[in-house]
């Protein structure tokens, strides 16, 4: 099975975190249900062509944070996890989004205010689209 | 953790190629892709392991086993695909299916079977009329499915077509699913290395240059598009810089050497691994 | 006793797949040994050297030079040459000891029938019947089959390898050209010192001493063989097939 997983090669996020963050979208977003299995480390790093060290890292890490389970020689699954968390990884990934994109604008020397006006310009496309 | 195999200050002299002294541990759960340039000494530092050629110095163990010595219960633990295999060209693939596959109390004969058949190998041919690709692949067939604890793999997709190499590695991952189970390999194929190792053991002319986790390896390397003027003195790291390209080996003592200094750069982009392969083999020469 | 067991169903990947060459090496052996045993007569009579080459040859590297090619020893690497099959082997999980005895046991497959034809053929069809009584003519069947074995038994260590001075395939053929040339010389100075050559001292040896001859062919046999497993051993473990 292939998970929509991308990895940013440009982005300075760790390689482990980058996949742990989208493993956690596509979890809180619905795409992976509760129970649903996980391709095993040695998997998962060919098909992202990492090493497996980085993928035990971060599914140890999900795990530790109760979005997956682990049951001995049967593999990796998806666990039961509460609707707040779901939220909060929501409402932490529109932040990150939007974090980056600040981010990019500061590098190429925007203002705030300028920055301001771009958000509000994209934001009214959207609400003219949405009418 | 246990290990299976372990080569600790071996060294081999053969004509005036000098191997060594090579140190590295294997352990299970791992791939390990042996990297250099032609004529590094990669294929012969399996055939050490393997105990087809003997060490000048240094001890080879694999299961704890010293390879040259007496007990050569050791052989029923490893298998070895050559690069170039001696003394099939009479036998057809089941005959040495027939012939193979009672060594190893662990075959596996559904995988020689989907093995044959996923590669579409023609087994009551004999190996001698087998194309190189069809050769390899066999080869290949009758090495996993002994399902040993080590495997040796030397540049095993090299005259592979491209599906084929796709298939091959998906089933080696699957394979290695186990857990328990090591491979070591050389290639020249970045896709296989990219795709199946987890740790490079590099060497250069017979010496070795370092083990290092590939991803690891791939974030220690960073190179940068400088704003404005570029720094005067060498950068910390500097492996290389043209225009406005910098390549460092260490971004962190970089970055804060740029902030020192007031220079800026426009983005940091990681190097892909066959670039720092380059780089660390090229390094080393002029040095 | 099992160990001859497991060599022999490792000697038989290559035997099976040597029936045709068999055929070739009966059919070329057939004619070697009718010739000879024609000349016997010429022989004993006014002292043939080839005569005594040929009987050696069938008696040390029997019908070896008519295998397969594919099981021919064959350069390695470098300079080393060898069997095909012992490297692939050696890359197996069987004992080093399994294959050095099947080693022997192929040899024995491309000497000891030819050699038992041989001596069955000089018995039936030559003077030899005149020559030598049932007791004298056994005691001659052992002294050379015992021969096989303590000189023969050298040729299968060399699949373990060679480091020849010539890698060359045309060099390795004018040295064997220069060797036999070599050997038909010592064969007839052999002659021309004492009159007869080997063969015919060895009929003479057994005529007068038949026990004797027969114990310390049987002896040498046991000691050559022994002697021969244990160089191929060491052999094996000192060269690099790289």
């Amino acid at each position: 099975m292939e998970l929509p997983i991308k990895l940013s090669k440009e982005s300075r996020e760790p390689i482990y975190h980058q996949i742990e963050n989208q493993l956690k979208a596509l979890i809180a977003g619905g795409h992976l249900p509760a129970d649903a299995p996980l391709p095993s480390i040695r998997v998962l790093s060919k098909d992202l062509e990492t090493s497996v060290i980085t993928i035990r890292r971060a599914y140890q890490n999900l795990e530790y944070q109760g979005f997956i389970r682990t049951s001995q020689g049967k593999g990796t699954f998806v666990a039961e996890i509460e609707e707040s968390l779901k939220q909060e990884v929501k409402v932490s990934a529109v932040y990150q989004t939007i974090e980056h994109a600040v981010e990019t604008a500061f590098s190429y020397d925007y203002t705030l205010e300028q920055i301001e006006e771009i958000f509000q310009e994209v934001l009214m496309e959207y609400k003219k689209k949405g009418e | 953790m246990n290990r299976i195999a372990e080569i600790s200050q071996a060294e081999k002299t053969i004509d005036d190629f000098h191997l060594g002294p090579i140190n590295i541990e294997i352990k299970p759960g791992t791939i390990t892709a042996l990297v250099g340039n032609n004529g590094s000494g990669k294929s012969t530092l399996l055939k050490l392991l393997m105990n087809l050629a003997k060490p000048d110095k240094g001890n080879i163990r694999i299961s704890e086993k010293l390879v040259f010595g007496p007990d050569e219960s050791w052989k029923t633990q490893v298998s070895y695909q050559p690069q170039t295999v001696i003394g099939w060209n009479a036998f057809t693939g089941n005959t040495l299916k027939e012939f193979i596959s009672p060594l190893y109390p662990d075959w596996d004969d559904s995988l020689f079977t989907k093995m044959a058949k996923l590669f579409d190998i023609p087994l009551n041919k004999r190996f001698g009329k087998l194309s190189q690709g069809v050769q390899q692949k066999l080869n290949l067939a009758l090495t996993v499915p002994r399902n040993t604890p080590l495997v040796l793999l030397d540049e095993p997709t090299s005259f592979m077509d491209i599906p084929s190499k796709k298939h091959f590695i998906d089933l080696l991952a699957d394979w290695m699913d186990d857990g328990n189970r090591a491979i070591v390999m050389t290639s020249h194929q970045s896709a296989d290395i990219m795709k199946l190792a987890d740790y490079l053991y590099v060497l250069q002319g017979g010496k070795m240059i370092g083990t290092y986790e590939k991803d690891e390896l791939i974030g220690s390397y960073l190179q940068y598009w400088m704003k404005g003027e570029m720094p005067a003195l060498p950068i910390p790291g500097e492996l290389s810089r043209e225009h406005q390209r910098l390549i460092t080996c260490s971004p962190e003592a970089a970055e804060a050497f740029f902030q020192e200094n007031d220079l800026t750069f426009t983005s940091a982009v990681p190097l892909d691994l066959e670039e720092i392969i380059s780089l660390l083999l090229t390094e080393r020469k002029e040095r | 006793m099992q160990e001859w067991k497991q060599a022999y169903s490792l000697a038989k990947l290559e035997l099976k797949a040597s029936v045709f060459g068999f055929l070739f090496a009966i059919i070329f052996m057939m004619i070697v040994i009718l010739s000879i045993v024609t000349s016997l007569d010429s022989y004993l009579g006014n002292g043939y050297a080839g005569f005594d080459f040929f009987f050696i040859l069938i008696f040390s590297i029997g019908a070896i030079w008519t295998k397969p090619k594919d099981f021919q020893i064959k350069k390695i690497s470098g300079n080393l040459s060898a069997s095909p099959l012992l490297v692939m082997q050696k890359q197996l999980p069987i004992k080093q000891e399994i294959i050095i005895k099947s080693r022997f046991i192929v040899h024995f497959f491309y000497s000891f029938p030819f050699q038992v034809l041989t001596l069955f053929a000089f018995y039936l069809y030559s003077p030899l019947q005149g020559i030598l009584s049932i007791s004298s003519f056994i005691a001659f069947s052992i002294m050379w089959l015992s021969f096989g074995i303590y000189a023969g038994y050298m040729f299968p260590t060399a699949d373990a390898g060679d480091k020849g001075p010539f890698t060359e395939t045309t060099a390795a053929v004018i040295f064997a050209f220069v060797l036999i040339i070599g050997i038909f010389f010592v064969f007839s100075f052999i002659h021309i010192l004492f009159g007869n050559g080997i063969v015919y001292w060895s009929i003479i040896l057994v005529q007068k001493w038949p026990i004797l001859s027969t114990v310390v062919s049987i002896l040498l046999a046991f000691a050559g063989f022994k002697h021969w497993q244990y160089y191929m051993g060491k052999r094996m473990n000192r060269f690099d097939y790289l």
